[in-house]
């Protein structure tokens, strides 16, 4: 991974004693994890729902069922995915009763990050600076953003939870509740279908 | 880490991402050696995978975040009025219709069965609130997986 999140996540440590917090009631410590996920929630509902008046509300909805279902959370599991599955299944519920009312496009929601890209790219074992392809990932932004949108639902939702969301395979997979083997597979089904769309940009 | 049985052109992504364990890589590798036509597919798939690092989320514009925490603080101190109001309620109104419907069976037959359906009705209440209040998070079993 290249940059860090957009918001600020405390340490796994501290996210522990926080939610140890809240268990017992405490409002601050519930406040402080809301301002550490709020960002990173609402970007993923808005992935979801492409609408950000709904994406605010259902944001603020996951927190609050999040809130209401704390005893029921294991604090030794990673917390942010079972969060995102209640976001998820609430997404899910509002897209199914008021359908798809797209308001915010794929490539309105992402920009490139501000950091050093290096020329060609690596693949594990590679020698540092060993460029393997000609493709520029500066020049592919714009025509990747347009890709993303045309994939199918599932194979977009992972490749965003993936490298835009920074979440591990046993993360996403404990976020959706599918085996890790799907999430490896769909990623690379993802990445074959992006590399086909992405065929007649390439140098 | 990952699994065996997902066929193996499809454990590559785990394999760019790092994302295996150090057995399971070796296996890949040794794999990976019998299939030159992998190699160029990982090429092509890293070098998507750098490009795909470099898009995040545009930040949302600040005014999203206006009243955003009361509105969360609102919504629970609401909903737990709410739930205070309809369990004293439901209590009162199900206390109150059980007296009336007790004095109104004269028959002791009627009245015996009433006191066992309304008795019946309690116990299974207070056991499933019980259960879902403080059995529930001490079970030892809600963390497998069915």
């Amino acid at each position: 991974m290249t940059a860090s999140p957009p918001d600020r996540r405390p340490s796994r440590d501290d996210e522990k004693e926080l939610l140890k917090r809240i268990c017992a009631g405490d409002m601050e410590s519930y406040g402080i994890l809301v301002e550490s996920y709020r960002e990173r929630l609402y970007c993923a509902a808005l992935r979801l729902v492409r609408n950000h008046d709904d994406a605010r509300d259902l944001s603020q909805e996951a927190f609050v069922r999040f809130f209401q279902k704390i005893s029921r959370f294991d604090p030794n599991r990673p917390f942010y995915p079972w969060l995102y599955r209640i976001l998820h299944n609430l997404c899910v519920d509002h897209l199914r009763r008021h359908g798809t009312q797209r308001q915010v496009s794929l490539e309105t929601m992402l920009e490139e990050r501000h950091v050093q890209f290096e020329e060609g790219t690596s693949m594990p074992g590679d020698e540092p600076g060993d460029a393997r392809d000609t493709i520029h990932a500066g020049e592919m932004a714009g025509h990747l953003r347009s890709a993303i949108e045309e994939l199918k639902p599932e194979f977009r939702e992972i490749v965003m939870m993936y490298h835009m969301e920074e979440l591990s395979y046993k993360d996403i997979a404990e976020a959706l509740d599918i085996p890790i083997g799907t999430v490896m597979s769909r990623l690379f089904h993802a990445r074959k279908a992006l590399a086909k769309l992405m065929e007649p940009h390439r140098g | 880490m990952t699994t065996r049985s997902t066929p193996a052109p499809e454990r590559l992504a785990a394999w760019l991402d790092e994302e295996m364990t150090d057995e399971e890589r070796r296996e890949f590798e040794r794999l990976m050696e019998a299939h030159p036509e992998w190699r160029e597919e990982a090429a092509e798939m890293a070098a998507l995978s750098s490009a795909l690092n470099t898009l995040k989320y545009t930040s949302p514009p600040p005014k999203v975040w206006d009243n955003y925490w009361e509105q969360i603080h609102g919504r629970l101190k609401e909903r737990t009025t709410g739930w205070i109001a309809l369990a004293v309620g439901g209590t009162l109104i199900t206390a109150f219709g059980s007296w009336k419907v007790i004095t109104w069976a004269t028959n002791p037959f009627a009245r015996l069965g009433l006191v066992l359906v309304i008795t019946g009705l309690l116990i299974t209440f207070v056991s499933v609130v019980r259960g879902h209040l403080l059995e529930r998070p001490h079970d030892r079993y809600r963390k497998v997986r069915r």
